[in-house]
């Protein structure tokens, strides 16, 4: 999560157009959903977000099987909302909410009111906290531990002599204070094209103007193609770079061992 | 020696300028790199720079400011002469809210820890305001103590702003305040409820019953005993009509808060020496007209705009945002418009940027702050990187920008508009009172027409479901006389009367209600001339919900209904049928459609729903309908397009014109544009020519090309 006083500088606007047109979808999947809004134990209305409204289910009781009702509408999802569930869901959060809490404990507020009204004022078909991919508890907390609170990392995808793309994070008491591209290095020393040489004057010239960085991935774009296409790109980064296809520089100790263990992890 | 703004830009010392200005922000500078970015932003061609002065960042305690003395970086007095050296004028926006991506919005913290200060929900909350890096609390603009806090960084500020204030010094704009809407929290019975809010709700109450608490009950149709009983509606109950006017008058409250703010905070500045210079306001755009008022904020400021970060992909947005402010404001001006965005919104790009650019000046923006014009913390995109160095083709873009508006005089031209519709203020609140998505702003939700997401029952007594049928009428109404070659102007239903002559069709979608102000000035146009289309119904109740109707001597009354007709191909939906001397449109014997003469003009009354038009749809039957009004008024229509996917505008100056032609789909055009006799085009990038009578022009996937036009037809207007 972001610090109170995070930096964001230098961002390189090409890379950041390049990173999002790597990674979303060529022909992304145009997605329907039914909304019905119920009062009283009765459906009120029923907006479908491609065709508009209609009057479907309108005064009967709720459904029940949410499932059956997608399939018969032909959506993707069904939400089955209660008139007052979003006011009584954002009153919940909002009466948590400090200035005090980091924004991961403001976030984590609306936890509650939304488990609260998940099941009863908001019902959605597919479960949607059930369907995101969860990383088992004892990866989590392997995760976790091999994640130090203070340390900086850089991961550039080059092209040639150039860099395509790249971001740059620090954290400090685990939270990000500085995000930045290889942008804040101006001028930027000269490339090579050779990977390994790149890496090392990238880190470099990082360190002499933002502090240590403890973490380097180096990349071509065709790297990036790989993992981003791969259904577990931890271990597919292991794999490249096992075979220095992906060059990692610094490579700590813990990074060294997350590594070794991705293929255990199943990320 | 004296500021003032016109249409065509503004006004300094009797020289009229263009106003295109980009924004910079010297505390996220490096001091040693002010001379660079002010030196690019003169060699794009720039004339205006503004800025924000944030409080935040400038009070190290409650009374204590550094403005440079501790870190070079926040002495704006200095960032200020030297963009006088540099033969810049500046526009500063001193809050107090700020946003900019500060934590906080630019509010000192300690402002956000006084439970007194802020907002409160209608459940009763703090209001927090949901942006990175830091969720806070709101605070309330009908919180004296607010305006107290206020008044003493406003007091620091005076001795640097007032002796740089033009004619001494480069401050020629003021800002009062910053994207005033609650916070982008504009559903009607979500904010605010603190009991400062609800003291001013029964103060604008009073003003507006005039004491008398019998005329608000009459009105209310309620029971109180004195004006400091009313409370204010919490969320809408389905009711009776006749229970109505209680949450209109609550809505007109909301729209008079954020006025009441504005005019504040523009007081307070002018007090403080900065009075020469001209006032204006950034609503933020692409949201609903309520709670945001241009013709009244514009008595508290001199140009009220709104501000625009949108993609290639919005443009029917970006069109009716910037036509309904060209429609209804002095100045059509865009305070901020997106060249670069922030980290945690949408990505916009270059070609976004083009694009939205070009579509904004096509539908009559005059005035523009690029925002930003320099990369900063937590912003990126901008022509210049943080250290002010170009970022080449950005800083080619804005460069030839500005070569293109100076060159052309752009500010002098205006675009034609022979059409004018309506956006009425009474829908648009009644659609928002209705909304299901409470208490949630209907736009935010990813895209669905806020209209879809409003309770389908009308209230007790009322014929029809307003809140949902309105903006698809206005929605058809815009597609049909664009398609047809008539781009309407877009204005907001409170301007003026001699808003409305200007025009020799004016078009409003009208149900059994409207305000008793806006039926006069509609029947007066209609009376003096013009031809004006209403429909599906005419209004026989004001905006009290009391039997009253301008238009009796004008209407028929309907002989029978139909769920659904046929009409020339075209699927209408609840049909009045009508027994008139002159009907417009009917299938066999059915009349769905007359037109009523009235002394110089006439009204047309559609006494139909169209069907839902929301996506870029084709329907030659709709276009032929709006030209056959069109024709009643005696127009023509002029250049334009085989394809009624693309878009033509015609921006005139005298003699001279140019042609706007946009592609904003997601796939290559071609479509022959209709010239007249011997003109032919030829294109303001390329110097491309095009000749008549019907000019083949290629457009790539969203793009707009601008095109001069040359020949008789130009020679003799």
């Amino acid at each position: 999560m972001l610090s109170s006083d995070v930096q964001i500088i230098d961002i390189h606007p090409d890379h950041v157009e390049r990173a999002v047109e790597a990674l979303t979808p060529k022909r992304p999947k145009q997605r329907r959903a039914l909304i019905l809004f119920c009062e009283e134990n009765r459906v009120i209305h029923a907006v479908d977000t491609v065709k508009g409204p209609s009057d479907f289910m309108y005064g009967e009781r709720p459904p029940r099987d949410l499932k059956a009702v997608a399939a018969e509408c032909g959506v993707d999802f069904v939400a089955c909302v209660e008139r007052d569930a979003p006011a009584r869901l954002l009153a919940g959060a909002q009466s948590k909410i400090n200035i005090d809490q980091t924004l991961f404990e403001q976030v984590m507020s609306l936890r509650e009111p939304l488990r609260r009204e998940l099941g009863s004022g908001v019902r959605i078909y597919p479960d949607i906290l059930a369907a995101m991919p969860r990383l088992p508890d004892f990866a989590l907390k392997i995760l976790k531990l091999l994640s130090p609170k203070n340390f900086m990392s850089m991961v550039v995808v080059l092209d040639g002599k150039d860099v395509w793309t790249s971001a740059v994070v620090r954290i400090t008491n685990g939270e990000a204070d500085l995000i930045t591209t290889t942008d804040t290095l101006r001028p930027g020393p000269e490339l090579t094209g050779d990977m390994a040489r790149d890496a090392a004057s990238l880190v470099k010239a990082m360190e002499s103007a933002r502090g240590k960085v403890a973490l380097g991935i180096f990349m071509s774009r065709a790297g990036l193609e790989h993992l981003i296409a791969h259904p577990r790109p931890l271990g597919a980064l292991a794999a490249l770079a096992s075979r220095k296809w992906i060059v990692i520089h610094p490579f700590p100790r813990r990074a060294r061992i997350l590594l070794a263990l991705a293929p255990l992890l199943k990320i | 020696m004296s500021v003032s703004i016109s249409r065509n830009g503004v006004e300094i010392d009797g020289k009229v300028l263009p106003l295109i200005s980009g924004e910079a922000h010297y505390w996220r500078h490096e001091r040693k790199d002010w001379a660079a970015v002010l030196d690019g932003v003169v060699e794009m061609g720039f004339k205006f720079i503004c800025t924000y002065i944030p409080w935040s960042v400038h009070e190290i305690e409650k009374g204590r400011f550094d403005f440079g003395d501790t870190d070079p970086r926040k002495d704006v007095g200095l960032f200020l002469d030297m963009a006088r050296e540099r033969g810049l004028f500046v526009l500063v926006r001193p809050g107090p809210h700020i946003n900019s991506e500060l934590t906080f919005f630019g509010y000192p913290e300690r402002i956000l820890r006084r439970e007194e200060l802020l907002m409160r929900t209608s459940s009763d909350t703090p209001a927090i305001i949901p942006a990175p890096p830091r969720f806070f609390p709101a605070p309330s603009y009908a919180s004296e103590d607010f305006y107290s806090e206020v008044a003493g960084y406003f007091d620091a500020l005076r001795p640097i702003l007032e002796p740089r204030t033009h004619p001494n010094g480069p401050i020629v704009g003021v800002q009062a305040d910053n994207e005033m809407s609650f916070f982008f929290r504009t559903s009607p019975f979500d904010v605010d409820y603190s009991a400062p809010a609800i003291g001013l709700f029964r103060r604008f109450l009073r003003d507006k019953y005039e004491g008398e608490i019998d005329a608000l009950n009459r009105a209310h149709r309620s029971n109180h005993k004195d004006f400091d009983r009313v409370m204010p509606p919490r969320r809408y109950e389905p009711c009776e009509m006749s229970a109505l006017p209680w949450h209109f008058d609550w809505c007109a409250f909301k729209e008079f808060y954020l006025y009441y703010g504005i005019k504040r905070i523009a007081d307070m500045l002018r007090a403080r020496g900065l009075s020469e210079a001209f006032f204006f306001h950034n609503f933020p755009g692409g949201q609903s007209s309520s709670p945001f008022h241009i013709p009244m904020t514009e008595t508290a400021v001199d140009a009220a705009g709104i501000d625009l970060y949108e993609s290639r992909k919005s443009y029917p947005l970006i069109r009716d945002s910037v036509r309904l402010a060209a429609g209804t404001s002095r100045l059509p001006f865009s305070p901020e418009f997106g060249s670069g965005i922030w980290p945690w919104w949408k990505p916009l790009f270059l070609k976004d940027q083009e694009f939205a650019t070009r579509a904004a000046l096509m539908n009559g923006l005059k005035a523009v702050n690029f925002y930003m014009i320099a990369d900063r913390d937590r912003w990126y995109g901008a022509p210049m990187a943080r250290d002010g160095s170009a970022r080449p083709s950005r800083f080619r873009f804005y460069a030839n920008l500005n070569r293109f508006i100076r060159d052309t005089r752009f500010n002098e031209f205006s675009m034609r508009n022979d059409v004018l519709l309506l956006s009425v203020r009474e829908y648009e609140r009644f659609e928002q009172i209705v909304s299901l998505a409470h208490p949630v702003e209907a736009g935010l939700l990813g895209g669905v027409p806020r209209d879809w997401l409003t309770d389908p029952k009308p209230p007790a007594g009322m014929r029809e479901p307003v809140g949902m049928l309105y903006r698809r009428q206005w929605r058809a109404m815009m597609m049909g006389f664009t398609q047809a070659g008539f781009p309407p102007a877009l204005a907001d239903s409170s301007v003026d009367l001699s808003v409305l002559d200007k025009f020799p069709v004016v078009a409003a979608p009208s149900f059994e209600f409207m305000s008793m102000a806006l039926q006069r000035n509609l029947l007066v146009y209609a009376l003096k001339g013009g031809v004006l289309v209403l429909g599906p119904r005419i209004p026989v109740f004001d905006e009290k919900m009391r039997r009253d109707t301008k238009f009796t001597s004008h209407m028929h009354e309907p002989v029978g209904y139909r769920d659904r007709m046929q009409v020339g191909g075209m699927i209408f939906e609840r049909v009045d049928l009508f027994n008139p001397k002159r009907p417009f449109l009917s299938e066999g014997q059915d009349v769905c459609s007359y037109i009523s003469p009235t002394e110089k003009g006439s009204i047309i009354h559609l006494g139909f729903m169209f069907q839902d038009y929301t996506g870029y749809d084709r329907s030659p039957g709709l276009a032929a309908i709006m030209k056959r009004i069109a024709a009643v008024a005696g127009l023509k229509a002029r250049y334009t397009s085989s394809d009624p996917l693309i878009e033509t505008a015609l921006h005139e100056r005298g003699p001279d014109r140019l042609l706007f032609v946009a592609n904003p789909t997601g796939e290559p055009r071609s479509a022959a544009v209709s010239l007249g006799e011997n003109e032919t085009l030829s294109d303001a990038d390329t110097g491309e020519l095009a000749a008549g009578p019907a000019a083949k022009i290629n457009l790539p996937e969203y793009s707009v090309r601008i095109f001069n036009i040359h020949g008789a037809a130009a020679a003799k207007a």
